[in-house]
């Protein structure tokens, strides 16, 4: 672990293809864990967690752009893991409580780590959304090094909403793995009381350097396993009909919900919303 | 100005130069006037070296030329071997397959890697970076054959070092294969990230089945459905379904089913003859679920 100063912006611009404007904070970058999938092994350069120790730098640059009154979605997670930085920074606490001054600007708290205790001094707030990304238990004990276990993570949702926070289920990335349609089904009974919020999911998506780098560290990740059409943002993603085939296996497997698909092709969307009994989010 | 004997001269080795090229123009215009331009030579350990001129010399030794008149300078190997580059990037150019002798030139004269690429760029005014140096090194050391195959522009720099991503048991295979069928630099690159892509998902695990190819079509064909076999069943399935429109129709899909535009063209010659099937509708409505959601997995 590194403590240095962020000499650059903390707040990025990031697109999930969402119809809102989508901010990033970085206020740590890096992960402890080793998920396969991950960019951020192909991002940073520095391969140990970077801690900034210019907490005053980011809370004017935050303040200053939520004051904008833009109505954004910010989120903590995209370059880190903010739970678990939070054991060490307390940055996820104090960023919190900036949000509290600005309700109509929302933040996402995105996580695989199971440490909420914390939690327990903050007084919840209506815009504040804990999510957790999950895969299901079978194929996450092989390719998420070092993470909670899924049983682990959904403990820390269910303490989080007693709380009174709420609570998001990300399923991304969504894989295909042999045994995906049992895994996925298994999953999604357990987080079924986390449905409340939109269920946010995206298909795998790789960029041709991440993965030859997945390959370069293990030939046989599972991961690659399967054919990848390079789309025209340059990205690496599952043909349109295996993409079809998942998105439509999850929705079969929720009641009636909310859910938002990211970075997806409108007119597969457009294919999902005529069928789903969900109301796919655009 | 001085006249060498030309068999005091090193020129079966020559330690500064790069030169891939044919001499049979330079051979007859010597033979007919002799040699116009005076190599250049510089003293190495007591060696009479050639810093600019070897192929006029190689020539004069294999006519039998006794005497050459020659500028001789006196300054270090390294510092020759850069002038034999200023001298020769502005006179004739340097080959790809050159340029790949030439960064392994540096080296073996001890240049580091970051010296090279600043020496180079102020020589030849083009910008390369360490990482683009050390991958020409490296196909240089593994596929010793590549600076020949460049020189003779059988394949191009950008696809040769396409080749450093396969194992090294696949590279010579490959190149050998891409240079059978005579592929051009746009179809190795589209070839070998077929090959890739098949490699990554396991769809391809040897490339022996290159071997039965000599025709590009078809061999482009069996990579694609080794690499990419979920929508060659899908392409597969869409030929079926177009085969129920009339001849003068023509769906263009594209690459991999990839893009949200496809196109129908009806051939415009024959169009007064030609008679909208009824089922036109039927069938687009069948490819348009094709191509959303595929086939079965």
């Amino acid at each position: 672990m590194i403590y240095k100063e962020n000499k650059g912006s903390f707040i990025h611009r990031v697109n999930y293809g969402l119809p809102f404007e989508t901010l990033a904070i970085e206020e740590a970058n890096g992960c402890p864990f080793y998920c396969e999938y991950c960019f951020l092994k192909s991002y940073f350069s520095e391969r140990d967690v970077v801690l900034y120790t210019n907490k005053k730098s980011l809370f004017e640059e935050l303040e200053r752009r939520l004051s904008e009154g833009k109505k954004r979605r910010f989120y903590l997670g995209e370059y880190s893991e903010p739970l678990w930085a939070n054991r060490f920074n307390g940055l996820v606490s104090e960023i919190i409580e900036i949000f509290r001054g600005y309700p109509e600007e929302e933040l996402e708290v995105r996580t695989k780590f199971n440490d909420v205790d914390f939690l327990k001094d903050i007084r919840p707030l209506k815009n504040i959304i804990f999510a957790w990304s999950l895969l299901p238990e079978d194929i996450s004990e092989r390719i998420e090094k070092g993470v909670p276990s899924v049983e682990e993570r959904i403990k820390a949702m269910v303490k989080t909403k007693e709380m009174g926070f709420r609570i998001g289920v990300r399923l991304e990335p969504l894989l295909l793995y042999k045994g995906w349609e049992d895994g996925y089904s298994k999953l999604m009974k357990k987080v079924s009381f986390a449905l409340d919020e939109p269920l946010e999911m995206g298909a795998l998506r790789l960029t041709p350097s991440l993965r030859r780098l997945i390959y370069s560290k293990n030939p046989e990740s599972e991961i690659l396993k399967n054919e990848f059409i390079l789309s025209k943002d340059g990205k690496l993603r599952y043909p349109r009909g295996i993409r079809f085939r998942l998105y439509n296996y999850i929705l079969s497997l929720i009641p009636k919900s909310r859910v938002r698909i990211y970075m997806e092709e409108e007119f597969l969307i457009e294919t999902l919303t005529k069928i789903t009994r969900c109301s796919i989010i655009r | 100005m001085e006249e060498v004997r030309v068999d005091e001269i090193r020129v079966a080795e020559p330690l500064v130069v790069v030169h891939l090229g044919a001499l049979d123009f330079l051979e007859r215009s010597i033979l007919n006037f002799g040699i116009l331009s005076p190599p250049i030579l510089f003293k190495n350990n007591g060696e009479l070296e050639i810093l600019d001129g070897w192929a006029r010399l190689k020539i004069a030794r294999e006519h039998s030329i006794e005497r050459v008149r020659c500028h001789i300078l006196g300054c270090s190997l390294r510092e020759a071997f850069i002038f034999h580059l200023s001298l020769n990037i502005k006179w004739r150019g340097f080959s790809e397959g050159e340029k790949i002798l030439i960064f392994k030139r540096f080296i073996k004269l001890g240049f580091r890697e970051e010296e090279a690429v600043n020496i180079w760029e102020k020589i030849s005014g083009e910008r390369i970076s360490r990482d683009f140096l050390i991958e020409c090194l490296k196909l240089h050391d593994e596929v010793p054959e590549i600076t020949a195959l460049l020189h003779s522009e059988k394949i191009n720099l950008t696809a040769a070092k396409e080749l450093l991503k396969f194992p090294e048991n696949w590279r010579r295979p490959i190149l050998s294969f891409l240079v059978r069928v005579k592929a051009s630099a746009g179809d190795s690159m589209r070839f070998l990230k077929l090959l890739e892509d098949g490699l990554y998902s396991g769809g391809i695990e040897n490339i022996e089945y290159l071997k039965n190819f000599s025709d590009l079509k078809q061999s482009f064909k069996k990579t694609f459905e080794l690499s990419h076999p979920y929508t060659a069943r899908c392409l597969e399935e869409i030929d079926r379904t177009l085969k129920e429109l009339p001849p003068h129709f023509d769906l263009r899909l594209p690459e991999y089913l990839s893009g949200n535009n496809a196109e129908l063209r009806i051939n415009f010659n024959i169009l007064e003859d030609l008679k909208i099937p009824e089922n036109l509708n039927e069938i687009l409505s069948k490819i348009r679920k094709l191509v959303v959601k595929g086939v079965d997995l």
